[in-house]
């Protein structure tokens, strides 16, 4: 069965949703951005269930679109916004940010159940292609910028996703690229990236 | 003898020019000061309409007859407002005129003598309700803003707790629907008996932010007796907060009241551990004679401001609306305790004191008594 996560800092909703699933899937459940992140540490998570809200900042999207950005960084789990903040900005920030489908409460559960079905379809389909050898890399660009800009960030995306799975090892990101390593090093200066635990050292 | 002559004219001449001097700077004493009496009868008006242009402009008239200012018009807009009082006709006029994005003012006047000293006089007065017109109008903008302002953030608040209550019910519906047999049914009970405390957190704190600054009578109906160290200790569990609670004591007073009280410091106390680890929070209840009090705080960094902290929309937090804790303090004047919060040795320390046992819950029970 697929591993869903409701982050959901209601809990008398989260028990719901979590009732509704647990017949067809394994579902955690997490309040806040740390027990979010450390369930997703823990577990192999399919798809999350996102409110955007979370404490301690309910009636801003940020603690949500943290756990988004990190979840589009680090992890292939599709992420499925259920929030009740409806402003234009933040649906387009968690779109453009890659969420698979931006959900506004109230919604009927059988809307939710059927997101998570297309979900795991996505994934799925996904994962077959990996293992074939194409991956999937999303970017968004301005149409009618040129082409430059959408080929640099095409060059970006495609780097940093190999760097990030072969754990930024110049070697082996060069032959999976087939580029010379140093390619990789003036893309790496280039496009300002560092493995993440340099990161914390600077 | 023609000298002692010239000395005798040139003395009745300094005392003639001095006694004009004298009648001459008394008049200008007498010309200034009606205008200062008029400016603060002005600013009296405008005080008594409430700030309202559109009763203070009406009045105007009668006030300024005096410094020879015959007649007042003018063309005022600000927001959805219009005021006007047009002049046709074909006298001496003095206009000042000024025009922003949110409101424009055209001031004119028809003076009865605009020479001299007079003329310096009544420009002084017609400068003091130019600037009294446009004082008021931006008094009023910024009030309308503001209310605007809160009005929309206290409804983004209520909406984001509806939204979810209404989404649960909607799931709650839904499980209803698909729940068979006996082992799912008792899951369902069990799942909602560990989940509708939190829900009756919820709806209690938007009744409570529906109720903010509605007086309430009380009937006494839905008052019981709270273990108020109890409900303190539900919230700690339900916030996540560490912290212990000691003593013990009981209010009568409507549950979902006291709710609010609490939670809203409690949830205060979870934020701010957010950004401070390390910290921990404590409470402790205790009765004495007809008395409750509670004090409960946290031993984290103090409160810049703290005499601002129950300030109506005065908040410290980019994401918060700063009613919580207006709200929790109108809770406790009107059940007739008291709140306050201070900055200590430990921490930051909030006490509350009741009224025990129906005293100050219910005034019209104490004064029928």
């Amino acid at each position: 069965m697929e591993n869903v996560l409701i982050v959901e800092d209601d809990k008398a909703l989260r028990s719901q949703i979590h009732f509704a699933l647990e017949e067809n899937y394994n579902v955690f459940g997490a309040g806040d951005r740390e027990e979010a992140l450390e369930c997703l540490d823990r577990e192999s998570i399919g798809v999350v269930i996102l409110d955007l809200g979370l404490p301690p900042h309910e009636n801003t999207p940020d603690e949500g679109i943290k756990i988004l950005q990190h979840i589009l960084e680090n992890l292939t789990a599709k992420v499925i916004i259920l929030t009740g903040q409806k402003t234009e900005g933040v649906a387009m920030e968690a779109i453009k940010g890659g969420a698979f489908d931006y959900i506004m409460k109230p919604v009927n559960m059988e809307k939710i159940l059927f997101s998570i079905e297309r979900a795991i379809l996505f994934r799925d389909a996904e994962e077959k292609l990996e293992r074939r050898g194409v991956k999937k890399i999303s970017f968004n660009v301005e149409v009618g910028q040129g082409l430059q800009p959408a080929r640099e960030e095409a060059e970006k995306n495609v780097v940093l996703k190999v760097l990030r799975d072969t754990n930024f090892n110049v070697y082996k990101a060069a032959k999976l690229l087939n580029v010379k390593r140093e390619s990789i090093y003036y893309f790496m200066k280039k496009f300002g990236f560092k493995r993440e635990e340099d990161d914390g050292n600077d | 003898m023609v000298t002692i002559k010239l000395l005798a004219y040139m003395y009745l001449f300094f005392v003639v020019a001095g006694a004009v001097t004298i009648v001459i700077l008394l008049y200008l004493r007498y010309l200034t000061n009606r205008a200062f009496k008029v400016m603060l009868r002005m600013v009296d008006a405008n005080r008594d309409c409430n700030y309202d242009l559109a009763r203070f402009l009406p009045n105007v008239q009668g006030l300024v007859k005096v410094v020879e200012i015959d007649e007042v018009f003018y063309e005022i807009t600000y927001g959805e407002s219009a005021l006007s009082k047009a002049y046709g006709g074909k006298r001496q006029t003095v206009v000042r005129e000024i025009s922003r994005p949110d409101y424009s003012i055209r001031l004119g006047i028809i003076p009865l003598s605009p020479r001299g000293y007079q003329k310096y006089i009544y420009m002084i007065v017609f400068e003091t309700l130019f600037l009294l017109i446009e004082m008021d109008i931006l008094m009023r903008i910024k009030v309308t803003n503001d209310a605007f302002y809160n009005f929309s953030k206290l409804q983004a608040f209520l909406l984001h707790d509806v939204k979810n209550v209404t989404q649960f019910i909607r799931s709650l519906l839904f499980n209803v629907d698909r729940t068979e047999g006996v082992d799912r049914e008792h899951k369902l009970i069990e799942y909602l008996r560990e989940s509708t405390p939190a829900l009756k957190v919820r709806t209690d704190k938007i009744l409570g932010t529906l109720e903010i600054g509605v007086a309430k009578g009380g009937n006494g109906e839905e008052k019981q007796e709270v273990d108020v160290a109890g409900l303190i200790r539900e919230l700690f569990d339900l916030h996540s907060v560490k912290g212990e609670v000691t003593g013990k004591g009981s209010v009568l007073a409507e549950n979902h009241l006291l709710v609010t009280v609490f939670d809203n410091i409690v949830k205060n106390i979870r934020e701010k551990s957010v950004a401070e680890p390390g910290l921990r929070c404590f409470a402790s209840v205790s009765e004495k004679d007809e008395a409750l009090q509670v004090t409960i705080g946290d031993t984290g960094s103090p409160v810049k401001e703290i005499g601002r902290m129950f300030e109506p929309f005065y908040t410290t937090k980019g994401s918060g609306l700063g009613v919580g804790l207006f709200q929790a303090r109108h809770i406790v004047k009107n059940m007739g305790g008291a709140m306050t919060a201070a900055n200590t040795d430990r921490g930051v320390e909030f006490t509350i004191s009741f009224v025990k046992a129906g005293r100050g819950a219910n005034p019209a029970e104490g004064a029928a008594a």
